[in-house]
């Protein structure tokens, strides 16, 4: 049993940071930042593996020319102390020549560390620099020059290379302000010369797929030649963010208007020809509103990429592509000991292109409920998701046959080791599994009608869908079954959990009774645990109850919180009898993403008052990271955010999931299960979430922690003008249909912002984030 | 070694390079209620939920009485009979019982007579015995029994059949409006998770998160942090927050949203001047919310509030398995975290001014199932505490613990409760200050039972 949230969190949270303490730089009693690397030579070397053979003091450079009154860095790996037969030096090894010559002019710089110590002879030089011939020259690229400087000891440059004998190679790639700088050590100190680059002509090959530019924000590469750190890339007249990668540049930018363009690249004066390209679709689909939405509901939150492809397929092709995409997600590299389950079901959310089957199975995680709060062993938590993963596109009723026989459940609601009755000790078959099995995963308490709306008897009170007996009937189905023995082992009863597979029938705790089940069926006295099972998974899969109830369940997950009678009606039908077969996913799924009521307000300005649901704190991380294309990995810090407003992934407080997708809205009368842990207090600190992922003062890549960062730089450009940012971030975030009064309001406290543009779009995004009507997807 | 979490860290930080607080900038946009007013003396009601459903067989047991012996107790209980020699004895009367073995502090208040024992109390829609659980008018049996989400509801909103949209804290909340005229904060503060219990008519609860462990702050309240130092997005933030777009969740989390930003800054900044020196047990997650609860009453007048409703909550407690191991933790936090919580209200005055109950979906069944735990059944026994309470007394009905009996609903000490929540509420109710007359509109089955309130409340 956990003891507190909190407790654990703070556990947690000091692993975490224990790694991250000792590779931050650690204050010396001088106030100087003593750096990682010396800190590994001084605590190892010298303590840890104190006796162990150490390696002897080295220093560089050895032997250097150094002008009266300047400087020269020596170092030494471990030094804890230096010293200077004349001038100075400082405890970080940076020496410092006497402004007038001493009597001799050799002084010997000695380094004291780990290793014992060493020595570098410095020489004194005053008068002229060291002369460097030819002191200035124009190369091209690539290409080679002889230099010569009498006596010279060492030979450097910024961008080229320099060989021992001052043969000069200047750089493949163009040097941002096309020169380069020669440095030489000789007896007479130090010289230099400079080189003249001039700017290549860039000449582009490819841009993104196919001269392919996404709608919205977009982070494509170009190739060609010429293309240098300096490159400026400009289109439709607009400069747009470049970085060299390698032998590409990047380009990232935005643009809210489809159609031709041209990109063209520069380097100062010399610049290229315009290389066609497309932003966005030339004949989409479907609409860049309409794509975002819908991934808003079949994804977690539209990516630019995502919609494009949406835009590109339309929405029936791409749950089509979706429904024949392999697994991709899973949770294969979480070791035993379980850290990071949360980190990475997030940076999969993220990341990975299997969305709609991680939607799913997200939503199946909060029907079919385990919590990591009562699985003592977590490696079957990560099996119970894996398994999810892999059941999202099956059958309804596989999925109720793999949940009920999966280690997780069988521990979560002791479906494992549960003994038939035994009168001797006075004990009955546990009613755990049985209840909550109708009660939550299939068909609910009261008989429903078709359309989902309870049915009612004479006196206007609902009608219960089974009795406590028959719950009690259920129990002894659920008997005689434990976990799965090693290979080749036999199965034993009371055995403690294993993850060898699912559990196993064990005959002798198993009540061969008949039992009363739904509806008048009985499973026959003398089953084995193997038969009786089958028989009552049968007869809770055809209880008509079955059909709106998941229905309704899945609905809530996927699209909206209030769904009519009619859109419940379509999509029960279609569990009925979809593609002649009952319970199959993959045709609830496309009824419930292609139904009129899901895509009615596809392209905005038909909202009706009962629409949407607000976004849980899951996907309100992902769904943010994703609209800006931004990076998350294993190392994020989200779980800890989630946990504290109420959704610790994996980790429900009971079975009840996280929250009860039928929790009354406080001042309505509308349903929305997510507001269950949207309290006052957990509203303010996702405000707080946003506000700490959007505070940089200075990089447009907005950071929070090591593992999440959104890139703003795109919309940096944009702010001068707030209606053009505001324009941007409403394709962005809230599919280009915000309302003109919010986006006025924005605009105005945007222009109201002196801080500078980063300041403005770090603003902008705070105002869009916490609103309402960002975080309840409509 | 002093371990801060990151959150504290950051939190910490944003507040040092902050020097205009968000409450100035950000006007008030929750609504609270100020209704004309008489003053009053200070009464507070604080609820300790124990989600899951908390088996009172092993927490109140009959050792000696005029029907019952340990006996009987354990051979219906079986191999979850607690040993009767670990039992902490009280007395009502010349009959003895017994309190579960880590529950002594519980034993010294009811010997002090500051604690009172409520048996068998449960969800009804009007009194019923065995025959009419197993009856054809299901009119006059709650609805969903045995189920947590339904039972859980049917206890918070005192509303056993049919669909509850309050709760008999928040209503009681309603009614006492007048007692907190001019009151700056809401009348109810949720520390752990309130469900519908919470929620009145005109009155939603404050959240009022006890602080992270190790942190040095009164409460884990957040304040919004974004706004600090741009006060033109400070305006831009307010005009969104009143913005209609049509859609009733967009406008609920405006008022969600609002109202955190303004309970926060109107806390925090107060509870900065407590100055309660009660020790709290360490490690207890319920004492950890009761030492919350205890600071905000410190501020009471501060707040302009002298009726207020505080609602904490444990979990674990649903224990089909594991019973015996699992309960003796649970019960030593509430017996513990109850007893400091005794102890900061006298040091803060008002130990005769404020009562503490617990609460629970159901109880379980007294035959074990097959996993050492117990399953969900119907009525269980509560505690309630206070300077206030007439003590030393239980009240109620003890059950029968002969399997099959009258106020068994099956064969397996599934207790039909004898007492409905609605007396228990009531009972409170009362004390509190809602007059007899208004007691059905809180407690709209009150009507059915023979006795509105119990006296254990004198």
């Amino acid at each position: 049993m956990r003891v507190s949230l909190q407790s654990f969190t703070l556990l947690l949270c000091a692993l975490v940071l224990s790694p991250v303490a000792r590779t931050l730089p650690v204050q010396d009693t001088a106030g100087e930042a003593i750096q990682p690397g010396m800190m590994a030579g001084s605590l190892f070397d010298a303590g840890v593996r104190a006796g162990a053979q150490v390696a002897a003091q080295q220093i560089s450079p050895a032997k250097v020319y150094v002008h009266l009154a300047q400087r020269q860095q020596f170092t030494s790996v471990g030094a804890t102390s230096w010293k200077a037969t004349v001038g100075i030096i400082t405890s970080a090894g940076q020496y410092i020549a006497p402004y007038v010559m001493p009597a001799s002019n050799k002084v010997t710089v000695t380094a004291t560390g780990p290793g014992g110590t060493a020595a570098a002879v410095v020489t004194l030089v005053g008068g002229a620099l060291q002369a460097v011939s030819p002191s200035t020259v124009t190369l091209g690229l690539g290409k080679t020059q002889q230099f010569t400087s009498a006596g010279a000891v060492t030979w450097a440059a910024d961008f080229g290379t320099v060989s021992s004998t001052g043969l000069y190679t200047a750089p493949a790639v163009w040097p941002r302000l096309g020169a380069d700088r020669i440095y030489v050590n000789g007896p007479q100190g130090s010289g230099t010369a400079s080189v003249t680059i001039p700017p290549p002509t860039p000449v582009i090959t490819a841009v993104g797929n196919g001269g392919q530019i996404p709608l919205g924000l977009f982070d494509v590469s170009v190739q060609g030649t010429g293309l240098s750190s300096g490159s400026v890339a400009v289109i439709r007249g607009a400069s747009v963010t470049t970085r060299l990668v390698g032998n590409e540049l990047r380009i990232t930018g935005f643009f809210n208007k489809p159609g031709p363009a041209t990109v063209t690249v520069g380097n100062r004066t010399a610049i290229g020809a315009p290389f066609p390209v497309q932003i966005g679709l030339a004949k989409p689909k479907v609409s860049a509103a309409a794509a975002r939405r819908f991934l808003e509901q079949a994804a977690f939150g539209p990516s630019p990429m995502e919609a494009e492809r949406v835009q590109a397929m339309g929405f029936d092709a791409w749950i089509t592509d979706q429904f024949n995409q392999p697994q991709i997600s899973n949770y294969k590299n979480i070791t035993a000991t379980q850290g990071g389950l949360p980190e990475q079901f997030l940076t999969n959310a993220v990341n990975k292109q299997d969305q709609l089957r991680q939607k799913v199975a997200f939503a199946l995680s909060q029907i079919f409920v385990t919590s990591l709060e009562r699985l003592i062993w977590n490696k079957n938590m990560v099996q119970y998701q894996d398994m999810l993963l892999g059941d999202a596109f099956t059958n309804y009723r596989k999925i109720m046959a793999d949940v009920t026989l999966s280690p997780a459940m069988g521990q979560y609601l002791d479906m494992a080791n549960n003994a038939k009755a035994d009168p001797t000790a006075g004990s009955v078959a546990n009613e755990n599994y049985a209840r909550e099995l109708m009660q939550l995963f299939t068909i609910g308490t009261y008989l429903l009608n078709p359309d989902g709306t309870l049915q009612l008897d004479s006196n206007n009170l609902p009608i219960p869908t089974y009795s406590q007996f028959t719950v009690t009937e259920f129990a002894r189905v659920y008997t005689g079954w434990t976990y799965a023995p090693a290979p080749s082992k036999t199965v034993q009863w009371n055995s403690y959990i294993s993850s060898f597979g699912p559990l196993a029938a064990y005959e002798a705790e198993h009540d061969e009774g008949s039992k009363q089940l739904l509806n008048g069926y009985v499973s026959p006295a003398g089953a084995t645990a193997q038969q009786d099972l089958a028989n009552a998974m049968l007869n809770i899969f055809n209880h008509p109850n079955i059909g709106p109830f998941v229905a309704k369940q899945l609905i809530k997950h996927l699209v909206k919180s209030n769904p009519s009678p009619a859109y419940v009606t379509r999509v029960a039908a279609a569990f009925k009898n979809g593609n002649g077969m009952r319970g199959d996913m993959k045709t609830v799924i496309r009824a419930i993403l292609l139904d009129p009521e899901a895509r009615a307000n596809d392209e905005g300005g038909l909202d009706q008052p009962n629409d949407g649901h607000l976004q849980e704190p899951a996907l309100f991380v992902v769904g943010l990271v994703r609209a800006f294309g931004g990076h998350m990995d294993d190392s994020n810090y989200y779980h800890w955010e989630l946990a504290e407003q109420g959704q610790n992934i994996f980790d429900a407080p009971s079975v009840f999931n996280y929250y009860a997708p039928n929790t009354g809205v406080p001042g309505t009368a509308l349903q929305g299960g997510e507001f269950q842990i949207y309290s006052p207090n957990n509203a303010v600190m996702r405000a707080n979430l946003v506000s700490d992922l959007f505070s940089q003062w200075s990089d447009p890549v907005e950071t929070f922690g090591p593992g999440t960062s959104v890139d703003v730089s795109a919309f940096v450009t944009l702010a001068s003008s707030p209606q053009k940012l505001v324009d941007a971030l409403d394709l962005t975030l809230t599919h280009g249909t915000m309302p003109a009064a919010m986006k006025a309001t924005i605009e105005t406290a945007v222009a109201g912002e002196t801080g500078g543009n980063l300041r403005r779009v770090e603003r902008a995004c705070y105002l869009i984030l916490t609103s309402s009507y960002y975080n309840v997807w409509h | 070694m002093l371990i801060r979490s990151r959150r504290e860290f950051l939190r910490d930080s944003l507040r040092s390079v902050s020097a205009l607080g968000a409450a100035s900038i950000l006007a008030k946009f929750g609504e609270m209620n100020a209704l004309a007013a008489s003053p009053g003396g200070y009464q507070a009601l604080v609820c300790i939920y124990l989600a899951g459903g908390n088996d009172g067989h092993n927490m109140v047991i009959p050792v000696s009485t005029a029907q019952q012996n340990y006996s009987l107790y354990a051979q219906g209980r079986k191999a979850l009979a607690l040993p009767q020699s670990s039992l902490h004895l009280i007395m009502d009367g010349s009959d003895s019982y017994g309190l579960h073995p880590s529950m002594p502090e519980i034993q010294a208040l009811y010997n002090q007579g500051k604690a009172a024992v409520l048996a068998n109390v449960g969800n009804l829609v009007t009194p019923i015995d065995r025959s009419g659980y197993q009856g054809s008018n299901r009119s006059v049996v709650p609805s969903s029994l045995f189920s947590h989400s339904d039972q859980s509801s049917q206890w918070q909103s005192a509303i056993p059949n049919g669909i509850a949209s309050s709760g008999w804290g928040g209503r009681i909340a309603d009614f006492m409006q007048s007692q907190n005229s001019g009151a700056v904060f809401p009348p109810i503060s949720s520390i752990g998770g309130c469900g519908i219990f919470c929620a009145g008519q005109q009155t939603f609860p404050a959240t009022v998160p006890p602080p992270y462990q190790g942190s040095t702050s009164v409460t884990g309240m957040a304040t919004l942090n974004g706004i600090k130092n741009a006060p033109s997005t400070a305006t831009g933030m307010q005009q969104l927050l009143t913005f209609d777009n049509g859609l009733q969740l967009v406008q609920a989390g405006n008022g969600v949203l609002s109202r955190g930003n303004d309970y926060a800054n109107t806390l925090t900044g107060l509870l900065q001047t407590s100055t309660l020196t009660t020790q709290f047990p360490a490690g207890n997650p319920l004492a950890a919310q009761l030492q919350t609860v205890a600071n905000v009453m410190s501020v009471r007048n501060s707040l302009g509030l002298s009726r207020q409703i505080f609602f904490c909550q444990i979990g674990s407690f649903d224990t089909h398995g594991q019973q015996k191991e699992t309960q003796q933790v649970l019960l030593k936090y509430v017996s513990q975290a109850v007893n400091a919580f005794y102890q900061a209200t006298q040091e803060l005055g008002i130990d005769q001014n404020v009562t503490t109950f617990t609460a629970s979906e159901f109880g379980r069944t007294l035959t074990p199932s097959g996993n050492d735990g117990s399953d969900h059944a119907w009525g269980s026994h509560h505690f309630i505490v206070g300077g206030g309470v007439q003590g030393g007394k239980i009240y109620g009905t003890f059950p029968s613990l002969v399997p099959g009996n009258n106020y068994d609903a099956n064969m397996r000490g599934t207790l039909i409760p004898t007492t409905a929540i609605s007396q228990y509420g009531a009972t409170m109710a009362q004390w509190f200050g809602v007059d007899a007359g208004h007691l059905p509109n809180v407690f709209p089955n009150i009507t059915n039972f023979p006795m509105a309130t119990l006296g254990f409340l004198g």
